[in-house]
């Protein structure tokens, strides 16, 4: 009897432990890439925009940060373009490569002053890249990353693992 | 597993049709702000109401454990939304999410000798469980229930990653809202049935770049407690009491099972359950569409000692009957209310209909085996409510609606999908729903 009162107990405590609205939420939030971590971000007249963050990506399967801004002026509700990272993989004037986004201890990132768009408010967040787990060395047995990465590879088994919130900006 | 393959292009193709739905251009444009949300009463009956399903699963199928995920996503809600850009107030499209995942667990404490099992125990037409034997009578059982909703709009947000393609994340946008059950289940079977629980409802404001700080704040939960008492599976009474007033109470008589105890019941009977409810729905609430007794002095500032209430009773009969691998199942609601409602826009007093829903659903069942089911469901129905016409474009208050649902059941894990569009049990739940497509995912696993 004691024995089942204890088994009881320990069950309780599993089952409140693990099912709650929390659970639900965090298991959509994950599906829908919810924007999970809050980031800095201000406008230097001589530099340009500071952007600045605290992650901590899953270094196992970390491919790098990306850069985002909203893609035209005073609207938050504006889609979003990339603006940086560790590879060649922006199409606009604002785009900028920096290496260091390919280093997971990297807390921050300058969008330098020659390639920001006009004055104006704009929004930026920052993106938790991740390799896909698949076979980049064709041994038939899946890779969290591969041992040589491109940017071929990046641009084609990336994928946003973590998003920021957004952080406004006056750019002047 | 044979017959599952042979019906995957059957899913595809529904799968397809309920996307192919969603990107139509025939999205309802009415922006409103967000308001029933905030009705807690009314979100406790929600997640009572997924609650009381889960366990009438465990217990029609003898299961000892069940762990269940729902996601809801029900699109194109425009709100409007201040843009820290603009500084104006503009109509955003939003995706109101609806999550809720349930733990439950019961074991026997007491075992009596071995007996014959109960036959009388109604068996789930979607798992006849041969996989599982049913408890000896008079074994008592406890149970325990960690469950919890949560809803919420969320914004998309469209990212461009250069050659690396496009992608989508989500924002929290407005008041998150949390509501949580837990509880303790007695059992002894087969005779009594026996739930009671707590309900705890909170409200969490996400932050304004978007995310959202779990903030666990005692002092900002509201309590509800719930009882269920079931007597030989055939009579049951529940009830949800508020701290001080007793919210809503619901009996209900499954009348195949009483008729079972003294007769043979023809083959013909469908199964019938006929029930009463009361709820107080009307509390001259800011969310509320209606003012009760009269709007003279009232407004949505009002002090709480001044508001009236009025109850909504409503006496429903579930209908079900099953003619080898089809389903048919039928229900239909009348009510009344115990206050005069006048609208809030024009002053009027709003006239009831007797019938406040009714719905009426088919389903092919495409295996044949014995705890295996692939059920394709297709429903219909009306819906009355008078806050329909203040959430939509209709010019009155009620409306029809369609659902369909593809049902995978195996021994230990099931799958659902379904999409609907003013779907009478969506809009019970939440009437903004209405005009808008849902699409609805679970699954659970069991032992």
């Amino acid at each position: 009897m004691i024995r089942t009162l204890t088994h009881c107990i320990f069950l309780a405590i599993v089952t409140v432990n693990t099912a709650c609205s929390y659970t639900a939420d965090f298991i959509e939030g994950a599906l829908t890439t919810r924007a999970s971590f809050s980031i800095s971000a201000r406008y230097d007249a001589g530099t340009g925009v500071i952007v600045e963050w605290n992650a901590s990506p899953d270094e196992d399967s970390f491919a790098g940060y990306e850069i985002y801004m909203t893609e035209e002026p005073n609207n938050e509700f504006a889609g979003m373009i990339v603006v940086g990272a560790c590879y060649d993989i922006g199409s606009s004037s604002y785009f900028q490569v920096d290496s260091n986004l390919e280093n997971s201890s990297s807390r921050s990132f300058t969008h330098q002053k020659s390639t920001l768009p006009s004055a104006g408010i704009y929004f930026y967040r920052v993106g938790i890249i991740d390799w896909d787990e698949r076979d980049y060395d064709g041994d038939d047995k899946d890779d969290k990353k591969p041992s040589t990465p491109n940017k071929s590879l990046y641009t084609s088994y990336t994928y946003i693992a973590e998003i920021s919130g957004s952080a406004m900006v006056v750019i002047e | 597993m044979q017959l599952l393959k042979q019906h995957i292009i059957a899913l595809k193709i529904l799968f397809c049709i309920c996307l192919c739905t969603l990107h139509t251009s025939v999205y309802a444009q009415y922006v409103y702000e967000a308001s029933t949300l905030h009705n807690a009463a009314s979100r406790s009956q929600t997640v009572q109401q997924i609650f009381y399903q889960r366990w009438d699963t465990i217990l029609s199928n003898y299961l000892r454990f069940d762990a269940y995920i729902q996601l809801n996503w029900v699109y194109d809600f425009y709100i409007n939304s201040f843009n820290r850009g603009t500084s104006n107030s503009q109509a955003v499209p939003m995706r109101l999410v609806r999550t809720f995942s349930d733990m439950a667990v019961l074991f026997p404490v007491y075992s009596p000798d071995k007996e014959t099992p109960d036959e009388t125990q109604p068996i789930d037409i979607t798992d006849t469980s041969p996989y599982r034997t049913p408890w000896d009578n008079n074994s008592v059982l406890l149970g325990f229930t960690a469950c919890g909703y949560h809803y919420g709009l969320t914004r998309t947000v469209e990212i461009n990653r250069g050659s690396a393609g496009t992608e989508s994340a989500s924002d929290y946008y407005s008041t998150q809202f949390f509501d949580d059950i837990f509880a303790i289940t007695v059992v002894l079977y087969p005779y009594i049935t026996l739930h009671v629980g707590v309900v705890l409802n909170q409200q969490i404001e996400p932050n304004e770049d978007g995310t959202m700080n779990y903030n666990f704040d005692p002092s900002t939960i509201t309590k509800r407690y719930f009882t269920s008492l079931s007597l030989f599976n055939t009579l049951t009474w529940r009830s949800t009491a508020a701290k001080d007033r007793l919210e809503s109470s619901d009996v209900s008589l499954n009348i195949s099972q009483l008729l079972s105890f003294t007769d043979a019941i023809p083959s013909f009977m469908p199964q019938i359950t006929a029930g009463y409810k009361r709820y107080q729905k009307y509390n001259d609430e800011p969310y509320d569409p209606v003012w009760v007794g009269t709007s003279q002095g009232k407004s949505n500032t009002m002090n709480d000692s001044l508001k009236q209430h009025a109850n909504l009773y409503s006496y429903y009969t579930v209908l079900s009957k099953s003619f080898g691998n089809i389903h048919l199942a039928s229900s239909i609601e009348l009510q009344h209310v115990d206050n005069t409602l006048i609208d809030k826009r024009y002053g009027q007093k709003v006239w009831l209909p007797l019938i406040r829903l009714w719905w009426i659903k088919a389903g092919y069942d495409f295996l044949e085996n014995p705890g295996w089911d692939l059920i394709l469901w297709v429903g219909v129905n009306t819906f009355y409510d008078p806050a329909i016409s203040y959430h939509s474009s209709h010019s009155d208050n009620d409306t029809g609606g369609w659902f369909a649902i593809i049902d995978g059941t195996s021994p230990y894990i099931t799958l659902s999908i379904k999409a609907s569009y003013n779907d009478s049990h969506e809009l019970d739940k939440l009437v903004e729903a209405v005009d808008k497509y849902i699409i609805e995912g679970s699954a659970s696993f069991r032992i």
